[in-house]
């Protein structure tokens, strides 16, 4: 078959562009293999500073000031060696600009404190679940009498643990600083006295590198 | 200074910045112990000669061991630290393991610090500090 000048000036183009295509796919899939992250478990504990934002270990560090502050303060403590006081937790109010967890930093406190063996909590936001468990065994008619949990047996909180966190933000074109000040309460519920209340105070600053980045 | 001699200078002091060392542990046992002993591993030398832990206190209170290392930085310049405590208790058994995180702490020239730190429970009859540079 005799193939016109044309013609083959057609085919060389068309091989010319399948190859092209296959040169930039595989450019690309290399590309994509070099660019591809590798994970890897980290240590919990270890010092976090990726931005100037709430991070873990500002969230660890204002628990252990926390827990250790409450466990060794004087008349707690004179509490605390008779009996183990019941205390639940408010909210925490988020007083900062950002949008941080603030019930994280009061499940490690009251975790920590529940297992120092010093208090225990009852639990406000699992009431209704509890409610509706106790109607279940108490006027289904389903749940043997003699077996069924009480209603009316509960045990009322002493304390309540509440407080705020704030933050100040300064930055000018080289420089960002931001304070943050946890503050926590103890309150008897009784006589509406604060028993103990403490801070925590967490100073982080960032420079912008030599060349801007 | 030719642009070799200054890529050079430039990735001397980013290595030097990059390089993470390890730090100091220290152990002691509670004062109530008749084995009472404290000691210092120092785990990095060029560590160790600036900054080093004069004081180490331990008391009960309300039951839990409370602890309070004096760190002192012995060179002019501000270091960055971290230190973290670890607990254990009667058979030497880690109590409450990673529930402690490394905390930083700015040690500036010629000063010292107090780490200080409360057992989580009852249980607790020992102590480990580490403490390492930034």
């Amino acid at each position: 078959m005799k193939l016109s000048k044309q013609s083959i000036q057609v085919e060389t183009g068309k091989r010319l562009k399948s190859a092209g295509v296959l040169l930039v796919a595989g450019l690309l899939s290399v590309s994509l293999i070099g660019c591809s992250k590798a994970i890897k478990y980290g240590d919990a504990a270890e010092v976090e500073t990726t931005t100037t934002s709430f991070g873990s270990t500002d969230l660890q560090q204002i628990a252990a000031k926390m827990v250790d502050s409450v466990l060794t303060f004087p008349p707690i403590v004179e509490i605390t060696s008779k009996r183990r006081p019941v205390m639940f937790v408010d909210t925490i109010k988020n007083k900062t600009s950002e949008h941080i967890d603030t019930e994280s930093i009061t499940d490690t406190i009251s975790s920590r404190l529940l297992r120092s063996g010093k208090f225990r909590f009852v639990d406000m936001t699992k009431v209704a679940a509890l409610k509706k468990q106790l109607d279940y065994q108490n006027d289904s008619g389903m749940v043997n009498q003699n077996t069924a949990t009480k209603m009316g047996q509960q045990i009322g909180a002493e304390y309540m643990m509440y407080g705020n966190l704030s933050s100040i933000v300064k930055r000018n074109s080289s420089r960002k600083d931001v304070y943050y000040k946890f503050t926590l309460k103890l309150i008897h519920l009784q006589s509406g006295i604060v028993e103990w209340s403490d801070e925590k105070e967490i100073r982080k600053s960032k420079e912008k590198s030599l060349f801007g980045l | 200074m030719n642009i070799v001699k200054l890529s050079a200078l430039l990735s001397g002091v980013v290595l030097l910045a990059g390089c993470a060392t390890s730090g100091m542990e220290a152990t002691g046992k509670t004062e109530g112990d008749p084995a009472y002993a404290k000691h210092l591993v120092i785990h990095n030398e060029p560590l160790a000669n600036v900054i080093t832990i004069t004081d180490m206190r331990s008391r009960f209170k309300g039951g839990l061991l409370e602890v309070n290392i004096e760190l002192s930085n012995l060179s002019s310049s501000d270091k960055s630290i971290q230190y973290r405590f670890s607990w254990y208790d009667g058979d030497n058994f880690e109590v409450e393991q990673g529930s402690r995180s490394w905390i930083p702490v700015v040690l500036h020239g010629k000063s010292s610090v107090n780490m200080q730190a409360v057992a989580p429970n009852s249980s607790v009859t020992t102590y480990k500090v580490n403490v390492r540079e930034l």
